[in-house]
């Protein structure tokens, strides 16, 4: 018989966790308030169809957001529950569950460390691609769109950071 | 230094006679039974014979798909996942260029998925299980398709060409003999090889890039350019054909692991909306989309880094005290210079009106190119105005 002991976090790190779960629960708010100050986001929003929905997620904890696209372009929180959960989010497979919501695209942070970072400005969502900070599944075109949407969106937050006045960033 | 990863499994079977070695490749690997990919033209040219005639003498029996077209697409490599199924095949041996090993790769996946529909695994890294033994045996020296982890395949509904990245999709050994790329005409010789070294260039630039990726795409360069133009003007020169694929391999693990940029973003549109072959497109875009990116300030000084790899004579004859915007503007001299070498002898096309490309087509193009899963890895972010640009430049 093996026992397993969870891991213990540091305050530092629970704080992270905690920051980012407040920004993912704030990101469909931000998404619809800010469209209407910037064009660049409007133009991405644009983009994706009426009902497009995507996850945001970080390996190794619970920290996870759905967000889908409303007919008028705001942006609205999916309930973890209401998830389809028979087909794997970003596979574009429909779900047997005509009331779950299927979820189109999935970005996958492969730490809590690198989702903190992008998160915080500490680096840029350029950076973190460049360094396979996450993985992501559904259409490639969708994924550049919602790229760019959230690269200006963490840019009128913290443009103001190095990460963001530097051509290019190492993780902090 | 910035964090990244590299990542290059591929066993490496290179040189004259390499075909020989297929059948232990495949005992290695305990595959009894491969399914052997290829197209209509290389079994009508007697390439693929080639291979099959090395499996006939080593008693291996195998089950052939010749029906890859030249722009794959999602049915076929559904319809390959099934009949490697019903065929009770162990392993794939794909001879071809890059449409033949990307299905391959394709159905493979599939596989390993248990079947499910290659559509559902677009991303990156969605993989986790390993494909089924996997040879690839590139007829042309210019995908670099034998050590990536891309798979391009096109979407004939929506007009596109979706790439599909893992480290799993990498094959498990590259077979590169010389006596395969012979019979290659100067015309796709040149233009395969510009799409190789386009690989090798947009690695070295891409915001992935890393030191190891750059010292493939360095060398890379090195080879491609000086074997190119012997290949093109004397095919059956053994040595050049060798080392151009040797080129062309290395900018494949080279862009495999730092990725590519605008031109490769622009030609998928090219490929998916006007059906323009991916090698005529990055040849033609590669010195237009070089001049627009120091035009605008992009990579400056990276280009010219590469000049005396590309071109030795003109590095030496710029001298150790140039400036790095000399270099710059040599590098992308010598590019349009290459092109035009290449239309001059063998008349390759360099404008998209001499491939039918309509004027009006262009902004489509462009938006689609904005959209393409490469133009993230470009340091500057692709505008539909400077996709436009571009394609008005080489129109």
């Amino acid at each position: 018989m093996t026992s397993q002991t969870p891991p213990r976090r540091t305050l530092d790190k629970r704080a992270q966790a905690l920051y980012v779960r407040v920004l993912l629960g704030l990101l469909p708010t931000l998404l619809s308030v800010l469209r209407h100050l910037s064009p660049k986001i409007r133009t991405e929003i644009d983009y994706l169809a009426p009902g497009y929905t995507f996850m945001l997620s970080v390996g190794g904890t619970d920290l996870a957001g759905t967000c889908t696209r409303t007919d008028g372009g705001a942006f609205k929180r999916v309930p973890p529950d209401r998830v389809a959960r028979d087909v794997e989010p970003g596979s574009g497979l429909a779900s047997a569950d005509a009331d779950a919501v299927t979820v189109d695209y999935v970005i996958d942070f492969r730490s809590l460390a690198y989702a903190f970072g992008c998160f915080s400005g500490g680096l840029t969502l350029k950076d973190a691609l460049a360094q396979r900070a996450f993985s992501t599944r559904g259409p490639n075109d969708t994924g550049v769109a919602l790229t760019y949407l959230f690269t200006a969106l963490l840019k009128m937050f913290f443009g103001w950071r190095r990460a963001y006045r530097r051509p290019a960033a190492a993780m902090p | 230094m910035k964090a990244f990863e590299f990542c290059c499994p591929t066993k490496i079977i290179a040189g004259t006679h390499a075909l020989d070695k297929l059948p232990g490749e495949l005992a290695d690997r305990g595959v009894a039974h491969p399914l052997v990919m290829t197209d209509a033209g290389l079994v009508k040219l007697g390439v693929a014979a080639k291979l099959t005639d090395v499996l006939d003498a080593a008693g291996v029996a195998y089950d052939v798909f010749d029906q890859v077209p030249p722009d794959s697409s999602m049915d076929v490599v559904n319809e390959v996942a099934r009949l490697y199924a019903a065929r009770g095949c162990d392993g794939f041996v794909a001879i071809g260029g890059g449409s033949v090993i990307d299905t391959t790769k394709g159905a493979a996946a599939s596989l390993a998925c248990e079947g499910v529909d290659f559509a559902t695994l677009q991303g990156s890294e969605i993989l986790h299980a390993d494909l089924p033994p996997f040879i690839a045996v590139p007829t042309t020296a210019g995908t670099g398709s034998e050590v990536t982890l891309v798979a391009v395949v096109a979407d004939t509904k929506k007009h596109a060409k979706l790439s599909f990245t893992s480290y799993k999709l990498v094959p498990h050994a590259a077979i590169l003999d010389p006596a395969l790329t012979a019979s290659l005409p100067p015309k796709l010789t040149a233009t395969t090889g510009m799409d190789a070294l386009t690989h090798a260039v947009e690695a070295y630039t891409s915001i992935q890039k890393n030191p190891v990726s750059d010292a493939f795409a360095v060398k890379a360069i090195e080879l491609i350019a000086a074997n190119l133009p012997v290949a093109c003007r004397d095919g059956a020169n053994v040595d050049a054909r060798a080392s151009l694929a040797l080129g062309s391999l290395m900018a494949g693990a080279a862009f495999s692991n730092a990725m590519v940029g605008i031109v490769h973003a622009l030609g998928h549109s090219l490929g998916g909306l006007c059906h323009i072959p991916h090698g005529q497109a990055m040849m033609m875009l590669l010195p237009h989309c070089v001049r627009f990116n120091l035009y605008h300030g992009v990579h400056a000084g990276l280009y010219g880094e590469l000049l005396g790899h590309l071109a030795p004579a003109r590095a030496a004859e710029l001298g150790p005290g140039a400036m790095p915007a000399e270099r710059d503007l040599a590098f992308c001299d010598e590019l349009f210079a290459m092109n035009e070498h290449c239309h001059e002898q063998y008349g390759v096309p360099l404008k998209l009106s001499e491939l039918g490309v309509a004027h009006d087509q262009l902004p489509a193009v462009a938006k689609q190119a904005r959209y393409d899963g490469a133009a993230l890895y470009n340091e500057a972010e692709v505008t539909l105005d400077d996709a436009l640009e571009i394609l008005e430049a080489t129109f």
